[in-house]
């Protein structure tokens, strides 16, 4: 090889350097682009269908729709039930800094959500929160201090057996004996007592059986509350189901807070299926989306509380149905996108590799038959140059040649990197034979 | 009979050591065959060998089959001189040692002393 550097040589060489030292800076300044831009649309739900919307709706609520932050304290009340039942873990700050809200609705619900979340880390503030001047916040937090079996609250809680409160003393000592007994039957006795009460249209087709339920607590006197309750509810959603074609047609006709409340009933009593729900919750996030300018507060509340549910409805559906669920956690868009960086990003650096190729080719140029030596015992590179110095002397094509040496060349892989190796298991060495 | 008996001398202990290694496979005996009082180097075994062979033989599995006889001790080789032809490589020349070539001559003898048993089998059975 000639070694000399002639000035040709040196900016051919330092053209390489550059192409290098480019190429590795591009790909870095892309790699970090997509990174960052990734992160950013993940947070940027304006790119996002309302089905995708509708998947990560814990997200949309709180990040996007920043809800627990709503001038509107109804809003605020619905947002907070609508985490906690949503589970959504990411709302745990907002919500303990909801604690502190002027309106009593939100502290409540707030303290209740805390509690559905298994917040631990709030139990100091809702303990404080036990001081609270309302009498329904007091409950709610004690509903929540049990939900987190906050025992470290037990003094604190034993204090509000004597509050001024019947509802607060009863929640109170049920979740102290619990507490302290390790029970849990309190607490669905109190799940059952809540049972989906805000729902006009539920009650109304429980009136039209409350005969029925009348007559069914008093032949189940001698049972215990929880199994009571629980028995009610059963026959409760039962009855109520003869009337879902009725409430059907009913909701087809309705529209506005009317069709909402028809909606919600209808959720709980399960009579819609899988496109229906779709159809729901995609106009649910349209209204969503144009939350600002609703103007009724009920209306607002409804919504959110209607979309917790479809969702929540809706992936126990996913889940019964054992459908596998797309992958949501990253958007389709977003995804294409980064897809499209790191593609060109790549492109670009392989194709400044080869171009560096190219330069160096000019720079260093080794023989094939020195690249040979490093794979196979010399006594083949020899045999593969003398081949091939035959083939050209018998004037076959460049392409002839080459094809051949290649096949030569990848045999000859097999046959000495494998073949002999697994040969010379069953073989005797060299020592061996000569004794 | 001199040379069954020298044979016999020679080899008859070794394959009782190690049987296998003296087998041959069909390539290895068809490589002793083309090395039979006569030094040469790979290209030119297969020069040799390829003209009319079913399936050609490539680097591949020459060197492999080379491998096997050189351990088996059936070839020797030296380093060869001249080095212009092959770009500065060495090239190794093989040559048939004395076993190698009893046990070709062995194999041989079988194959034919076989022909003959099958032949007189027939005219046997011809009658």
């Amino acid at each position: 090889m000639n070694k000399k550097n002639t000035p040709e040589k040196t900016r051919q060489r330092t053209l390489a350097f550059v192409a290098v030292f480019v190429g590795f800076l591009g790909t870095s300044i892309f790699a970090s682009i997509n990174v960052f831009a990734a992160h950013q649309k993940n947070q940027d739900f304006s790119q996002l269908d309302a089905e995708e919307k509708f998947s990560r709706l814990p997200e949309y609520l709180l990040v996007d729709r920043k809800l627990l932050k709503d001038s509107d304290a109804i809003v605020r009340y619905s947002a907070a039930e609508a985490l906690g039942k949503l589970r959504a873990k990411e709302s745990i700050p907002q919500l303990t800094e909801l604690l502190k809200d002027s309106a009593t609705t939100v502290r409540c619900s707030a303290a209740k959500a805390l509690g559905e979340l298994r917040s631990k880390e709030s139990i100091p503030q809702l303990t404080e929160l036990l001081k609270d001047s309302n009498e329904l916040v007091r409950f709610s937090v004690v509903e929540a201090l049990g939900e987190l079996r906050a025992k470290e609250s037990i003094p604190q809680l034993t204090e509000l057996l004597k509050d001024s409160s019947n509802l607060v003393r009863f929640l109170t000592k049920m979740v102290v004996e619990e507490l302290r007994s390790e029970k849990k039957i309190s607490r669905l006795l109190i799940k059952g007592l809540d049972y989906e009460k805000r729902n006009p249209i539920f009650l109304r087709s429980i009136d039209e059986i409350s005969d029925k339920v009348d007559k069914f607590i008093k032949d189940h006197r001698s049972m215990d509350d929880y199994r009571r309750l629980e028995n009610l509810r059963t026959l409760a959603e039962s009855d109520a189901k003869k009337i879902l074609p009725k409430l059907i047609i009913e909701f087809n006709k309705s529209n506005g807070i009317e069709q909402y409340k028809m909606l919600e009933a209808l959720i709980i009593l399960d009579g819609l299926n899988e496109s229906q729900i779709r159809e729901a919750m995609l106009k649910s996030i349209k209204e969503l989306e144009r939350f600002d300018k609703l103007s009724g507060s009920e209306e607002k509340s409804l919504i959110i509380g209607t979309s917790t549910k479809l969702y929540l409805k809706y992936n126990q559906k996913y889940k019964e149905s054992k459908i596998k669920r797309p992958s949501l956690n990253q958007s389709r868009q977003i995804r294409d996108r980064q897809w499209i960086l790191t593609g060109s990003a790549s492109a670009i650096s392989l194709l400044l590799l080869l171009l560096t190729l190219f330069c160096l080719r000019q720079v260093q140029r080794i023989g094939w038959n020195d690249h040979l030596t490093c794979y196979f015992p010399e006594e083949v590179v020899g045999e593969l140059i003398a081949l091939r110095r035959e083939l050209t002397q018998a004037n076959q094509s460049k392409l002839l040649i080459e094809t051949k040496l290649l096949y030569e060349i990848f045999t000859l892989i097999w046959g000495f990197y494998i073949q002999i190796n697994i040969d010379n298991l069953s073989l005797p060495s060299k020592d061996q034979r000569r004794r | 009979v001199q040379r069954m008996l020298v044979w016999e001398a020679m080899v008859m202990p070794r394959q009782k050591d190690d049987a296998d290694s003296v087998r041959l496979s069909a390539i290895e005996e068809d490589i002793l065959t083309a090395l039979l009082g006569r030094e040469l180097y790979g290209l030119e075994l297969l020069g040799l060998m390829n003209p009319g062979r079913p399936k050609e033989l490539s680097f591949g599995s020459l060197y492999p089959a080379l491998n096997r006889l050189e351990k088996k001790g059936f070839i020797r080789w030296r380093w060869g001189d001249e080095q212009d032809e092959s770009g500065g490589a060495r090239r190794k020349y093989y040559q048939v040692t004395g076993l190698g070539a009893n046990t070709l001559s062995q194999a041989q003898q079988y194959r034919i002393s076989l022909a003959q048993r099958i032949l007189g089998w027939f005219a046997l059975g011809g009658i």
